[in-house]
């Protein structure tokens, strides 16, 4: 810890660089000051929000905003790129224990209206090609395919299907007349066992019936052939446990991140910060060494703080449940501004968040995490985890944040709510957050200052 | 009569007087591509297997026989209309779906782009609405010219 805690705008940014740079900062090839990403990028949404002052979460801005660059040099230096698409945090274990692979989500396009403001070009894209703004705001994953002017092309695309948001597996499948042929692989919905039926476990307690866990391991062996004929060489039984214990390490600092930041006294990091740093979790951003290392500086980070006594936030800040991520970062700056804190998330990949078993073939054991996707089974299932944990880290309200024209959102909002308020009493609020959410943000505090109102307002009875 | 391809989702009691307004207009369906239509029964081109293994028979009659929008990929969707076009002469798509189904929407584009037929894409609510009944009018007239 460097400094006492505090949230900074983009231009204070610089002259704290040049501090923390004087002090002795040793920055990592990609680092530098935050603001360079504006000119460079035309990321200009970070001019409007506000930063955690710690080089950890420098660290972390600069290794989430150069990703770009980074598959650009990978493919350089020889690596084959595969993009994996939807299943949020399985294939890219996979990809990531075969040497020279490197996986990475062009579903990830779906913040660049956001970070550049429309400035992008993507939307307007999507909606030439029939996909307009009633879909998922990931249709500019659409846009950045056919102008090439974002993420390299990658060399093998993959996507999973069956269990999975219609709107984005109708975007997906719009990819490949224009060119981008897609492997397509099958997760089923999630179901409870009948009665008397050969049932299996998955990560995080949830029960299955076996034969779901054979189909999810043959489709995810389909895929492990096409990611071994793209490597050239097989991903043996050593190799593929070893790429699990390092997505487990990334994991398990996560979570011990996410506990002491929702757990704290006084939260020792952001939301915003949080957001990004959750994300880490499904494709490493590209490198899976370095997102150790910068989730091993967050961490002690929020840890020194901790001890200190320190955090970005006042100690009575409502704790919120946050559900779904949000389209414009804006909206995690906001819910504190509003007197708001994170204790809890469901950013839609709760399995990319669980240890992967470790005592199973490597095959069987990511083929129970694929299954333990909050998103491939039924919204109750989805809303009594959720209450699993807001019951565990002590939330006092929850936010279901609708992610516009995303098939799963029209209808889950009510299905958690109504859940959620039945097992736990706590209050919940349901907002809906554009990429871009400068018109709506005086209703959207409004809605949030009544949440933290009535949160606060429980405190006393 | 121009002869005209329904494509999409199913029709609704509601809808089923669509095909009698086409007609009314100069059209017909020559093709019914709806999911209760042609395109959504079940398809048994081996007949000794049905005595031979008859669940195995009707696995394969509903998994490979119907092609549906949701199939990934969904060439089977293309390649089960591009002969049925051509072999009845469709002269123009009515593309039917509902309000919020991506899967058919998303699709509109590309049966411009892959069949270059004039297309009416109707976005069906509860009833057939008066100003629906005039696109249809109108596509037919376009069609008639």
């Amino acid at each position: 810890m460097t400094a006492p805690p505090r949230k900074l705008r983009l231009e204070e940014w610089d002259a704290r660089h040049a501090s923390l740079v004087a002090g002795g900062l040793r920055e990592s090839a990609y680092g530098g000051v935050l603001s360079r990403h504006v000119g460079e990028r035309g990321d200009t949404r970070l001019r409007h929000l506000l930063f955690d002052n710690s080089a950890a979460a420098l660290r972390l801005w600069n290794f989430l905003l150069t990703e770009e660059d980074r598959l650009r040099e990978h493919r350089a230096a020889g690596r084959k790129l595969v993009g994996a698409m939807k299943d949020l945090g399985t294939v890219p274990v996979m990809a990531f224990a075969l040497p020279d692979l490197v996986a990475f989500y062009p579903d990830g396009a779906w913040w660049t209206p956001c970070l550049m403001e429309h400035s992008d070009g993507l939307l307007e894209v999507a909606d030439r090609l029939g996909i307009d703004d009633s879909f998922c705001p990931v249709r500019a994953m659409l846009g950045a395919f056919v102008t090439g002017s974002h993420f390299p092309i990658p060399d093998l695309l993959v996507c999973s299907a069956g269990a999975v948001c219609d709107d984005f597996s109708a975007i997906a499948q719009r990819l490949e007349p224009l060119g981008f042929p897609v492997f397509w692989w099958e997760i089923p919905r999630r179901r409870s066992p009948e009665p008397g039926e050969s049932a299996g476990s998955l990560p995080g307690g949830l029960v299955v019936p076996e034969c779901q866990i054979a189909l999810a391991r043959g489709e995810l062996g389909r895929v492990c052939l096409a990611l071994e004929e793209l490597a050239g060489r097989p991903l043996d039984d050593a190799a593929f446990s070893a790429g699990i214990r390092a997505a487990n390490l990334v994991r398990r600092l996560l979570r011990e991140l996410r506990d002491l930041v929702f757990t704290a006294a006084s939260s020792p990091l952001p939301a915003l910060e949080l957001l990004i740093a959750e994300m880490l979790a499904i494709h490493y951003c590209s490198d899976r060494e370095e997102t150790i290392l910068v989730l091993e500086g967050l961490l002690a980070e929020a840890q020194a703080r901790v001890a200190a006594g320190q955090g970005v936030l006042p100690a009575d800040a409502a704790r919120v449940f946050w559900v779904n991520p949000v389209a414009d970062l804006r909206a995690m700056n906001l819910l504190e501004e509003c007197g708001g804190r994170l204790c809890g998330t469901d950013f839609m990949f709760g399995h990319a968040l669980v240890d992967i078993p470790e005592d199973l073939p490597p095959l069987d054991a990511l083929a129970r995490v694929a299954l333990a996707d909050p998103m491939i089974g039924s919204a109750q299932d989805r809303a009594r985890l959720i209450c699993a944990e807001m019951r565990r880290l002590g939330s006092e309200a929850l936010v279901v944040s609708r992610i516009p024209g995303a098939s799963h959102c029209c209808r889950e909002g009510d299905i958690i709510r109504q859940i959620v308020r039945d097992n736990t009493g706590m209050p919940t609020l349901e907002i809906e957050v554009p990429p871009l959410g400068d018109a709506l943000m005086p209703a959207l505090r409004s809605r949030l200052l009544a949440l933290v109102e009535t949160v606060i307002g429980r405190r006393t009875l | 009569m121009i002869p005209l391809a329904l494509v999409g989702e199913s029709l609704l009691p509601s809808h089923f007087d669509l095909p009698g307004l086409i007609e009314a207009r100069g059209g017909r369906v020559a093709l019914d591509a709806t999911s209760d239509g042609e395109r959504g029964q079940p398809v048994f081109p081996d007949e000794a297997r049905i005595d031979e293994d008859p669940f195995a028979a009707m696995v394969d009659g509903y998994f490979d026989g119907v092609t549906d929008i949701f199939q990934r990929p969904n060439t089977r969707l293309y390649d089960w209309l591009r002969p049925r076009l051509t072999d009845r002469g469709i002269r123009g798509i009515v593309l039917w779906h509902y309000s919020w189904c991506d899967l058919w929407r998303a699709e509109a584009n590309r049966l411009r782009e892959e069949f270059r037929l004039p297309m009416l894409h109707l976005d069906a609510g509860d009833s057939l609405t008066p100003s629906m009944k005039t696109r249809v009018e109108a596509f037919l007239e376009i069609l008639h010219a």
